[in-house]
């Protein structure tokens, strides 16, 4: 079953000057269509001005579209009535966790959203714990986001995203502003979501490597879908990639560049421990065999 | 040019019972024409520490050298030393106001009290250095895509002709394609004029790659201040930061441990590539023999 289907979507942006005349329109989706199926975890790529947040931004009737139409669980964006339903379906969070907190202790934070469409007391308190869980944040509930690392505020703000019980969260760049850690618990989270809570997951993201464990990669451009696959689909097209102003995670890079020097690897290497494995049977040293003494130059 | 620093301390809420050291005891000195990568986890003081380095923030303990000077002792102005030492914002295209690009480029060295025309100058070598051509200087910098906006913000301070260039995360938020673009620009002002360059930065791979030392904040202490290779070789001591190494130098370590004669400390695909080939030639030569 499908969660999001948008469908010959048209969008862009007009610019206006003093006088409201129409200065400059510059597109931002054209044409675009995809349909993401129910409890999925799907990555969107694509370089800065692709249309990826654009797109982010039509799911929960922040925009919508000029032509075309955007479904979410069968209801249509545009129309207003059905607002407030979208929005609890399809949670979103954005990149600066900063600009997601307004709760002055963590629980409060999290418990804004259900509190603003009415929930029963009893019934928020719930949702808050499960989300707190979820997240993995539980220990912290009495702390004031301001002190948080970005990692911890990023979870507290898909933690309230949790609490109004979406079907699905889309994710805008959730990582760009963390340090390693505090990408990877954002990361692992997300999966958690997606594995155990069965959340669709649409994650929006310029790490190649965050991308690896999705089940589905969309790369985007110029306002429309390009490319869609799994991940050892996509990323084994490099050159493609690259000329998408887009990368490969390390790992991929490095075997690609091994096989093109004559290495027989396979087509596309996502993960460490597979390089490692297929490596270490090629280079085994057999018997005795050490490097030569003059080749080290590092 | 130098930059010393010695027993720097920031002490936030000084003398109250809130009091929390943001920056303890901080001493280090840069070496001419240096790149230099700092890394620490979201709040380890980086941000902090580097504004400290052109006055922007007054150390609460310690002292700050520029040359040898004292940049708090009398006769040092501290609008020459922000001329010299150039601090590039996170996100600084929101820094960004003038009309056109070249305008906004020019009102550094403007304010520093050059002609128009030197101004005009500055501007033009500082946009050519940031690679952003002439078909450029008369549009708004609104219509220009995120990384060409982050150039024009550098070229901005490039304009002012620092001699230390300091960056808070220049490639945050960018494209890998952008991110490359703007960070083979600071490499290339590197090596052309010399700078010494303090990049920020939350990638491990790009310091890796770029940096020739690598300053490790954790919790306002400087704890390590070494090259790229040593630095890593403590990957376990970096997590527990919530920093790590580069996903290759993961990767080296795995092999090195599964009985292959690999350097661990590599932290770039091409090293990393280089290493592995040479093992395979050694083994089909053996095999041959």
């Amino acid at each position: 079953m499908k969660i999001i289907d948008a469908v010959h979507v048209f969008f862009d942006y007009m610019r206006r000057d003093e006088n409201d005349k129409i200065e400059e329109i510059s597109p931002a989706l054209s044409d675009m269509n995809l349909e993401i199926e129910k409890g999925s975890f799907v990555c969107v790529l694509g370089h800065n001005g692709s249309g990826k947040s654009t797109f982010a931004k039509m799911v929960n009737g922040l925009l919508l579209p000029k032509k075309g139409k955007v479904y979410v669980e069968e209801m249509d964006t545009a129309d207003d009535s059905l607002l407030l339903k979208i929005r609890e379906t399809a949670g979103m969070v954005f990149q600066n966790p900063d600009n997601q907190i307004i709760g002055n202790i963590v629980e409060e934070d999290v418990a804004f959203g259900p509190e603003n469409i009415g929930v029963p007391t009893d019934e928020i308190r719930q949702r808050v714990d499960a989300s707190l869980k979820a997240v993995n944040m539980t220990k912290y509930r009495k702390k004031s986001p301001g002190r948080l690392s970005g990692g911890q505020k990023q979870r507290v703000a898909i933690a309230g995203v949790m609490a109004m019980k979406p079907e699905c969260i889309i994710l805008d760049e959730p990582t760009a502003m963390l340090d390693p850690i505090g990408r990877k618990d954002v990361i692992r989270t997300v999966r958690e979501l997606n594995k155990k809570e069965g959340i669709t997951i649409v994650l929006i993201t310029h790490y190649m490597e965050e991308a690896v464990d999705a089940d589905r990669i969309i790369v985007m451009d110029e306002g429309h879908v390009v490319m869609d696959g799994k991940p050892e689909d996509i990323f084994k097209r490099v050159e493609e990639l690259k000329a998408l102003r887009l990368d490969v995670p390390q790992v991929t890079e490095l075997a690609y560049e091994l096989r093109k020097a004559g290495l027989p690897l396979p087509e596309c290497v996502l993960r460490r421990e597979e390089l490692c494995d297929i490596l270490t049977k090629l280079l085994k040293p057999v018997e005795s065999f050490k490097r030569p003494a003059d080749g080290h130059n590092f | 040019m130098s930059l010393r620093v010695e027993n720097l301390s920031y002490i936030y809420q000084a003398g109250t019972a809130m009091e929390s050291y943001a920056l303890r005891d901080i001493s280090f000195e840069t070496r001419e024409g240096e790149f230099i990568g700092l890394i620490g986890h979201t709040g380890s003081g980086k941000s902090t520490l580097i504004q400290h380095l052109n006055g922007l923030i007054k150390p609460t303990e310690g002292h700050i050298f520029y040359n040898d000077r004292d940049i708090y002792s009398e006769g040092m102005s501290l609008k020459e030393l922000r001329q010299k030492v150039g601090l590039v914002f996170q996100y600084p295209e929101y820094q960004l106001f003038e009309t056109d690009v070249i305008t906004d480029v020019k009102f550094g060295p403007k304010n520093m009290g050059l002609s128009d025309s030197e101004a005009e100058e500055a501007a033009k070598r500082a946009l050519e250095l940031s690679g952003i051509g002439e078909e450029f200087y008369k549009r708004s910098p609104f219509e220009l895509s995120g990384g060409q906006k982050r150039r024009v913000a550098i070229a901005g301070v490039l304009a002012m002709d620092p001699e230390v260039l300091i960056l808070d995360e220049p490639a945050a938020g960018l494209d890998p394609l952008g991110k490359n673009e703007i960070l083979s620009t600071i490499e290339r002002l590197h090596h052309e004029r010399k700078n010494t360059i303090i990049m920020v930065s939350h990638s491990m791979e790009d310091v890796a790659e770029y940096a020739d030392r690598i300053m490790v904040l954790d919790s306002g202490r400087l704890v390590y201040f070494d090259e790229p290779k040593v630095v890593f070789r403590h990957y376990e001591e970096l997590e527990k930061m919530g920093l790590s190494a580069p996903q290759i130098t993961y990767l080296m370590g795995d092999l090195k441990k599964r009985g292959l004669d690999v350097d661990d400390s590599i932290g770039t695909v091409e090293a990393a590539k280089a290493e592995i080939l040479m093992l395979w030639k050694g083994k089909q030569k053996y095999n041959k023999e």
